[in-house]
């Protein structure tokens, strides 16, 4: 006996079906809603952390101050060679590394690293007690980072090297960094060996040779950003690029008054703008223009990683309260003023910053040079800022 | 004719035999290619499919044709509800067959419709920030923002070539370039850098380039677009969006790894270029851009009042982690405090919040940070039927094992 035709099977078992068919629907589909206004949709850069009371000994800050990403050349764009030793395999480049590799034995792992940053990157101080941290162990001081130091001759340029062990504070295994930093042109090369305490130790030998074997080749033709919106329309495109990309206008810069005498210089990280100023027998001296996203990290830390590339201790608070102002796109900008050392050069050097908050933004203004040029430029830079019309102004 | 064929074949003993048979072969072929191309990639080529074409088996190519877990479910349930309504008669006799029947009816309904309708995602806040929302887990959307108006696009509808018009949107997108993974490099300096891939805003600093999908549960998915805006009158130009500028969670994790090579103010600075708002202005509007982790809305608010990471005294070994958070519901009125922590989930609006990932304690407080806890954000309607259906099919069989014992009993008493 039946209760059921099987005539109404069919629709039914099609209904179970087409219900199946729909359902999970409308997640691939274009939405469009109201937020609130002060809802933000953007991602928040967490600060750059404060250093824990630990890692300042005594109590003194570091006297030098990571430099920030100042103008690295990048017109001459060399290629890195080097010499790989000896059970050391290559590994996928991440991030900001531009050399990776592995090495292993009997279980045990390294990690090789070479890391190209613009700008000082940070003094010894700074960098040492970093890696210090990484190993389990206390920060110190410049004192007896200058006893550990090692030097080393890094592609015809001296260099430091740091071996630092320790206990790896995640695991409790002994571990141990070498390390070197290499200051060529505007950047710091980091190159870093780290891992197992027992491997490293007896791949120093291969990592010294490494380091030694480091050639930046020739210079190559210049591959720095280019300003796109010097092209014409019609202009065919450019090395890989799409005629889109070739026509398609710069972006986001401000548009200035450039002050007689200023050359545009090659953009570079995180640059917006650069210009060379060419003064009386070979002085020179170069403006900056970058910006950050919201403060930018804060005034104090900015003004003092300007000091630490004039060789100046950080600025005290009561030195941070007296700086002055000149009025800028309807805002105050906060200009500051030193004279020191440029540690690279070991000539005196100048440096007028100007810090313009705007729009959610922070515009960094820096000329830094020969104090006599910088002088002669002074009221060229105010004019320039002043002058600034910016894309997201309103 | 052709309808008794029909329904005979569907509601075939012979039809069930065969689908479980494909159902062994299917699962046993799918374990094993968990290696090969990792949890989710089997998932989706062997389970979340309709037919399998080729398998991935110890490193070679195998080629094979097979029902996929979709077609085998979907088969198998039409299978049983037919054979269900075909031979359903209302008896007392048949009543633990009947009811074992259902539930397993039940059990591939609610499979199904987990599949379907299941989200998982994830709240992240540090303490005192509030989220109306929570962000998926795998899937990413790219949005445009004007004023407080939000476009939304799902980043699978992002297909190379395609022009999207979107009515709230002045403008058309061209997809350029769309990669499901990808990593990001530092434009390195002193170094030949790959050709631009846009022409605005973070590829000027970084490259980004396409990876494999990834095969392990520990990582995810980063997708990439490249794409140009364009109106009536031309190109506005290019830019890239990409999960790398717009995910919290991996912006975060990126700059603690920057911070470690090469500082932490030098870090600061990196990311901050990394997630720079882009954005376009077209007649006095301004639209800002970014790929993010796909929101889904709440009619409601969670505010994080306190993370608190405790371990065992004199040891690094954690003991608790647990979230105090405040519930904001403006459509009831409510508001109260509650705490989530391991094990004891916080279940609301239909949404269960599992404690997930925490930064909180001594050493986060040391270093100057905020705290802050990921709530693990389960959404799954049809969570209790596998409890119904699994309780369904345990009584239908003991009624049919009673009823035959009793049956049995009784026989050899009357012998």
């Amino acid at each position: 006996m039946k209760n059921i035709s099987s005539s109404r099977i069919l629709p039914l078992a099609a209904s179970a079906l087409l219900w199946l068919a729909i359902t999970g629907c409308g997640r691939d589909t274009v939405k469009v809603y109201h937020v609130d206004t002060n809802e933000t949709t953007t991602v928040a850069v967490p600060p750059a952390p404060v250093a824990p009371a630990a890692a300042t000994p005594s109590g003194v800050m570091p006297s030098t101050m990571p430099a920030g990403l100042a103008a690295p050349d990048n017109s001459g764009l060399p290629a890195l060679k080097y010499t790989l030793p000896a059970g050391w395999q290559e590994k996928a480049l991440t991030q900001m590394r531009v050399a990776s590799f592995s090495v292993a034995d009997n279980g045990k792992q390294a990690d090789v690293s070479v890391i190209p940053m613009g700008g000082m990157a940070g003094g010894n101080l700074a960098n040492v007690n970093r890696w210090r941290g990484q190993v389990g162990q206390q920060p110190t001081d410049e004192d007896t980072i200058q006893k550990m130091t090692e030097k080393i001759v890094i592609a015809g340029q001296d260099a430091d090297l740091f071996d630092i062990a320790g206990t790896s504070p995640g695991s409790g295994d002994a571990e141990r960094i070498i390390a070197s930093v290499l200051h060529k042109d505007d950047t710091a090369w980091f190159f870093k060996i780290t891992g197992d305490a027992d491997l490293v130790e007896k791949q120093k030998p291969a990592f010294i040779a490494f380091l030694k074997s480091i050639d930046f080749g020739a210079p190559a033709a210049a591959a720095a950003p280019m300003d796109m919106s010097q092209l014409p329309p019609s202009h065919p495109p450019i090395g890989g690029m799409s005629p889109a990309m070739a026509a398609a206008p710069a972006g986001d810069k401000p548009v200035w008054e450039v002050p007689a005498g200023w050359q545009e210089g090659p953009l570079a990280q995180f640059l917006v703008a650069k210009y060379l100023i060419a003064g009386a027998g070979g002085a020179k001296a170069e403006v900056n223009v970058s910006s950050l996203a919201g403060d930018g990290g804060g005034l104090a830390p900015n003004v003092n990683r300007w000091r630490a590339q004039l060789g100046l201790a950080p600025a005290t608070a009561d030195d941070l309260a007296k700086f002055a102002t000149i009025d800028a796109s309807g805002v105050k900008a906060t200009v500051v003023e030193f004279s020191g050392t440029n540690p690279r050069t070991s000539k005196p050097a100048t440096l007028i910053g100007v810090i313009l908050p705007l729009g959610g933004q922070t515009w960094f203004y820096k000329l830094m040079g020969d104090a006599e040029v910088v002088a002669q430029q002074k009221d060229a830079l105010m004019k320039f800022v002043q002058s600034a019309k910016y894309p997201d102004a309103h | 004719m052709l309808i008794k064929k029909t329904v005979q074949f569907f509601t075939s003993l012979k039809l069930t035999v065969a689908l479980l048979a494909f159902a062994i072969v299917l699962v046993f072929v799918g374990t094993l290619a968990q290696a090969d191309e990792g949890l989710y990639g089997a998932q989706a080529h062997y389970f979340k499919q309709w037919i399998v074409i080729g398998a991935n088996l110890f490193g070679h190519k195998i080629p094979l044709l097979l029902p996929g877990g979709y077609l085998i479910g979907v088969v198998l349930l039409v299978n049983l509800v037919c054979a269900h309504i075909y031979r359903f008669r209302f008896t007392t006799e048949k009543l633990g067959i009947q009811l074992a029947h259902a539930g397993v009816i039940l059990l591939l309904v609610g499979q199904l419709s987990t599949d379907l309708l299941s989200r998982e995602m994830q709240m992240r806040f540090t303490e005192g920030e509030t989220r109306n929302y929570s962000d998926s887990a795998t899937d990413y959307e790219l949005i445009f923002v004007s004023s407080n108006v939000v476009t939304s696009i799902p980043e699978k509808m992002l297909k190379p070539g395609d022009e999207l018009r979107i009515d709230s949107l002045p403008f058309a997108i061209r997809v350029k370039a769309h990669w499901h993974n990808s990593d990001v490099g530092f434009r390195a300096p002193m170094m030949q850098n790959a050709p631009l891939i846009a022409s605005n805003g973070v590829a000027l600093n970084f490259d980004f380039h396409s990876q494999p999908d990834v095969k392990t549960m520990d990582a995810k998915n980063m997708p990439t677009a490249v794409i140009e805006l364009a109106g009536t009158k031309g190109s506005f130009g290019t830019w890239v969006a990409s999960a790398f500028s717009g995910d919290a969670g991996v912006v975060q994790q990126m700059q603690e790894g920057y911070a470690n090579e090469v500082g932490a103010e030098m870090a600061h600075k990196i990311i901050s270029e990394l997630v720079a708002p882009q954005s376009l202005e077209i007649d006095g509007r301004k639209f800002t851009f970014l790929m993010r982790p796909m929101q889904v809305r709440h009619p409601f608010s969670l505010t994080l009042l306190k993370a608190t990471h405790t371990v065992y005294p004199g040891t690094d070994i954690p003991k608790d982690f647990r979230s105090r958070v405040r519930i904001d519901n403006p459509q009831t009125g409510e508001r109260r405090e509650v705490e989530i922590s391991m094990n004891h989930p916080l279940r609301y609006g239909g949404y269960t919040y599992y404690q997930y990932q925490m930064s909180a304690g001594e050493l986060v407080e040391r270093a100057g940070q905020t705290p802050y806890s990921v709530l693990s954000v389960v959404r799954n309607p049809s969570w209790l039927t596998p409890y119904v259906g699994c309780g369904m099919v345990g009584v239908g069989l003991i009624i049919q094992f009673l009823k035959h014992l009793t049956a049995f009993v009784s026989k050899r008493k009357t012998k």
